[in-house]
């Protein structure tokens, strides 16, 4: 379904992959402050690294994680309303046999490549001005991966969806009252959400 | 209607003759009225005929079933293994084995409800199936390998899969072999894991990147949310099993002061009862309650502990069935019936000791370990038949010692606590409580849920209990029931145990069951429809039972000895078992079943309130409805 082809041929993923990058480098030059009327002007506006606003973040700890998943399986329903691990916003790696485990999840970087490269910025991949989380908005994302390869980690903490191909990232539960499912319910108290003043880097 | 989810909608159908991969519809196979893990393979397996042929003949089927709630949060993630079980005895019969860990889940997620494999591959082969792509690979650099080392060969090929897998006692037909996931997920019972080395099934690769689709993914999460408000969701009881609960002080000490690095368990449950141990030099792994029995003879060693669990796991032998050959074996010895010899085996080390101080030091232990397990193994050690048809070798005086251990039906794993779970047992397949701890940690002490539910238990506490008897058909019933739909589901044994969730009238195990199947499916059936799924697969595997292996009213019964004397163990019987109350107990219980008392054998009538006149017909054709 993310598939739809442009008049030329190439699908849009592909056409905004090969276009996307020098847009981007030119929206981050030629906009220094935050314009809120973006989408009605229907310009890309971005935010300096250094005016915009601080997240808090997931903190995991591998000496108590169980390699449950069950954060897997909540943020999956939470964000995408079905349980399963590639439709998790965050990614964990098992090894069973020594019981250690690593939950890959996006850092809430002060400065966010991401942000970015998106050449859809503030329409699809988005930064909360309030809060400063970082966000997929999946109706205009299109799936050209610039996020992901502009992403400084490895593995990398925003993927593509297995099917749809869009971008996903931890939103912080965002729009969740109670804040990130994955850290209320993990059962071992691996995570740990550390609110913005409290970050350490 | 609206769509119903929970299931994926397809069986994976492999034929190693033939090297042919097929997906069938579940829904041949009723699902809605079977439900997944046991029912569903009971189901498939009574549409393939019920085919009598032995365990290791090609068309017996290995059959790995998950369920509906399988792939969510929670206690659910679990698959049941099913087929003619080369263990059982005195035949073979078809029976039910469990395990949890990665794989169920994941096979969820890779879109099937269940694996069946027919016929047999001339050279070892494993299956790696990557969503809808399916493949027979070579296993011949596998062959001889152990399970662990298996897995980590395999998970370098295939990074980030999860692998189900059997060790050199499955690959030697050896008839208490495992199939192993992980570590200390295991189907144990039955010596599946010689099922799949007669198949030449190395093992199975996977990797799911779909999802379970949930009708009301917000009615889950509030049911989430209702049981983690109460304190439900945390995770401190049940990680006691994994702390060596049954050993020695000095043991469970030293293991969890020294050596215990974490605690770990199935993907997606909120419970991670396994502990998860590692000595250097002798190996990492996971340990839950029946581990812990090496402690029965090692003394004060935790590494003589260890080391048992490390080398079965690897090695890919039943730790159930190991705890019941030790007990066998020293309890021959003491009463002069055979020697270590007869076994092939060095001197028991807790035997000559005593059982006591360290029994013998390390290197002992070693030596018997290594003795007592290679000889499963390779077939030196008559126990690699398992115990029942080793004591049948060792002679009539050894029947006798194995008789007053093993109750019925072959399989060992728990004594028998009261008059109702021994009818459990008297007629199931194998050895029923570790997938019925309803009785024990439940029932059996816990008079008030028991009330709940209509029933009397406390027949744990002795001396309150004046009539053993009475009602004991009632608890039979519910709990077979609540086994077979839990097992169907698929739920956690010690995640529905029914005095969690327990608020009545608002919230009870049967409210909880219904109310997470209706949030994952859309499927709205009260707790007693759902209980009456629970009947019906409970009377499908006795109808399998009665028409491939004849079962009847005489074949439901205990081993002679607990009717003439209290058997051997820890929490037995309190008295030797009345035969004559017994027998009424039996005609109330099929009464109450709807099986007929003369003969034990389903009726038309209650097959037909089940929804299963084609069983009726079934059993009709070959003489045997009841």
């Amino acid at each position: 379904m993310a598939k739809k082809r442009s008049d030329n041929g190439l699908n849009r993923r592909q056409f905004i992959t090969g276009a996307g990058s020098a847009f981007v480098t030119g929206a981050v030059a030629a906009f220094a402050t935050l314009n809120p009327s973006y989408h009605e002007a229907g310009a890309a506006q971005a935010l300096k690294p250094s005016s915009l606003p601080v997240s808090g973040l997931i903190v995991h700890n591998p000496k108590v994680c169980a390699g449950c998943g069950v954060c897997n399986m909540m943020c999956s329903l939470q964000h995408y309303g079905e349980s399963g691990l590639s439709l998790s916003n965050a990614e964990l790696v098992r090894d069973p046999f020594n019981a250690e485990f690593a939950f890959h999840v996006c850092q809430q970087c002060k400065s966010p490549e991401c942000y970015f490269a998106c050449p859809n910025m503030d329409a699809a991949l988005c930064i909360d001005r309030e809060t400063g989380v970082t966000y997929v908005n999946q109706e205009e994302c299109v799936g050209c991966g610039e996020c992901v390869k502009a992403c400084p980690f490895e593995p990398k903490r925003i993927k593509l969806h297995p099917k749809t191909e869009l971008s996903m990232v931890c939103d912080l539960c965002r729009n969740r009252k109670e804040g990130p499912i994955c850290v209320e319910y993990c059962p071992m108290k691996a995570l740990t959400y550390v609110p913005a003043g409290k970050r350490s880097g | 209607m609206a769509t119903v989810h929970g299931w994926s909608g397809k069986i994976l159908w492999v034929d190693l003759t033939e090297k042919k991969i097929s997906k069938v519809p579940t829904s041949d196979f009723e699902p809605e009225k079977f439900i997944g893990g046991v029912g569903l393979n009971t189901k498939i397996f009574w549409e393939l005929g019920s085919p009598e042929v032995d365990a290791f003949h090609p068309d017996n089927p290995l059959l790995i079933s998950i369920g509906p709630l399988t792939g969510a949060a929670g206690p659910f993630n679990r698959a049941e293994v099913g087929g003619i079980a080369p263990q059982s005895y005195p035949e073979e019969l078809f029976n039910y084995s469990g395990f949890g860990g990665k794989f169920p889940s994941e096979l969820k997620y890779a879109g099937y409800d269940a694996i069946v494999v027919l016929g047999k591959s001339e050279k070892p082969v494993y299956l790696s199936v990557y969503d809808d792509d399916v493949a027979i690979e070579d296993a011949s650099h596998l062959w001889g390998l152990d399970t662990f080392e298996t897995q980590q060969v395999l998970r370098e090929d295939h990074p980030q899969t999860s692998v189900l897998t059997m060790g050199p006692a499955g690959e030697n037909l050896s008839r208490i072999a495992i199939i192993l996931n992980e570590s200390a997920s295991a189907a144990g019972q039955g010596g599946y894991g010689a099922v799949m080395g007669s198949k030449k099934l190395k093992a199975i690769v996977l990797k799911g990147t779909g999802s379970l689709k949930m009708a009301d993914p917000g009615a889950f999460m509030a049911l989430m949310g209702e049981r983690k408000a109460r304190g439900e969701l945390e995770i401190s009881g049940l990680q006691r099993w994994g702390r060596y609960l049954q050993a020695r002080r000095e043991v469970a000490h030293g293991m969890a002061s020294n050596h215990l690095k974490k605690f770990s368990g199935c993907h997606g449950c909120t419970f991670q009862c396994n502990g998860f141990y590692g000595i250097p030099g002798i190996g990492k792994g996971g340990q839950m309650c029946v581990e812990a029995w090496y402690a029965q003879f090692s003394g004060t060693s935790a590494e003589g502990v260890w080391e048992g669990n490390i080398l079965s796991q690897k090695l890919g032998i039943n730790n159930y069935d190991l705890m019941g050959l030790v007990n066998f074996a020293v309890g021959g010895i003491y009463r002069q019936v055979f020697t270590e010899k007869d076994l092939n085996l060095p001197p028991i080390p807790a035997v000559h000791t005593g059982w006591k101080g360290n029994c013998g030091g390390k290197e002992k232990h070693h030596q018997f370990l290594s003795a007592l397990m290679g000889g499963i193994v390779d077939g030196s050690n008559p126990f690699h038949q398992g115990a029942a048809r080793a004591a049948d070798k060792l002679g009539p005086k050894a029947k006798e010692v194995y008789d007053a251990l093993y109750p019925a039906h072959g399989m060992r794993t728990h004594w028998i606590v009261g008059i109702s779970p021994a009818l459990h047992w008297a007629t199931d397949t194998r050895d029923p409580f570790n997938s019925a701890h309803d009785h024990t940690m439940c029932f059996g002490h816990d008079t008030r849920v028991a009330k709940h539910f209509g029933l009397t238990g406390g027949y744990m506490r002795w001396g309150r209990q004046k009539n053993l008897y009475r009602n004991a058909e009632k608890e039979t019933w519910w709990v077979q029931s609540h086994q077979s739909l839990k097992n169907s589901l698929t739920v956690c044994e010690y995640g529905s145990i029914p005095s969690l969730f327990f608020n009545p009238p608002k919230m009870d195990i049967r409210i909880f069951e219904s109310k997470a199947l209706a949030a994952v499916t859309g499927l709205n059936l009260s707790p007693d429809m759902l209980w009456e799924a629970g009947e019906r697969i409970w009377t499908l595997r006795r109808a399998v039972m009665v028409k491939r292996e004849d079962r009847s009213r005489a074949g439901d019964t205990l081993n002679q000895v607990w009717f003439e004397r209290r058997a051997d163990g820890g929490q037995e019987l309190p008295e030797p078992i009345d035969r004559e109350k017994w027998e009424s107990l039996k005609t109330r219980y099929y009464h109450l079943l709807g099986w007929n008392p003369a003969n034990g054998r389903p009726t038309r009538a209650r097959l037909t309130r089940l929804g299963m006149k084609d069983v009726a017909d079934g059993l009709e054709q070959v003489g045997r409805l009841g």
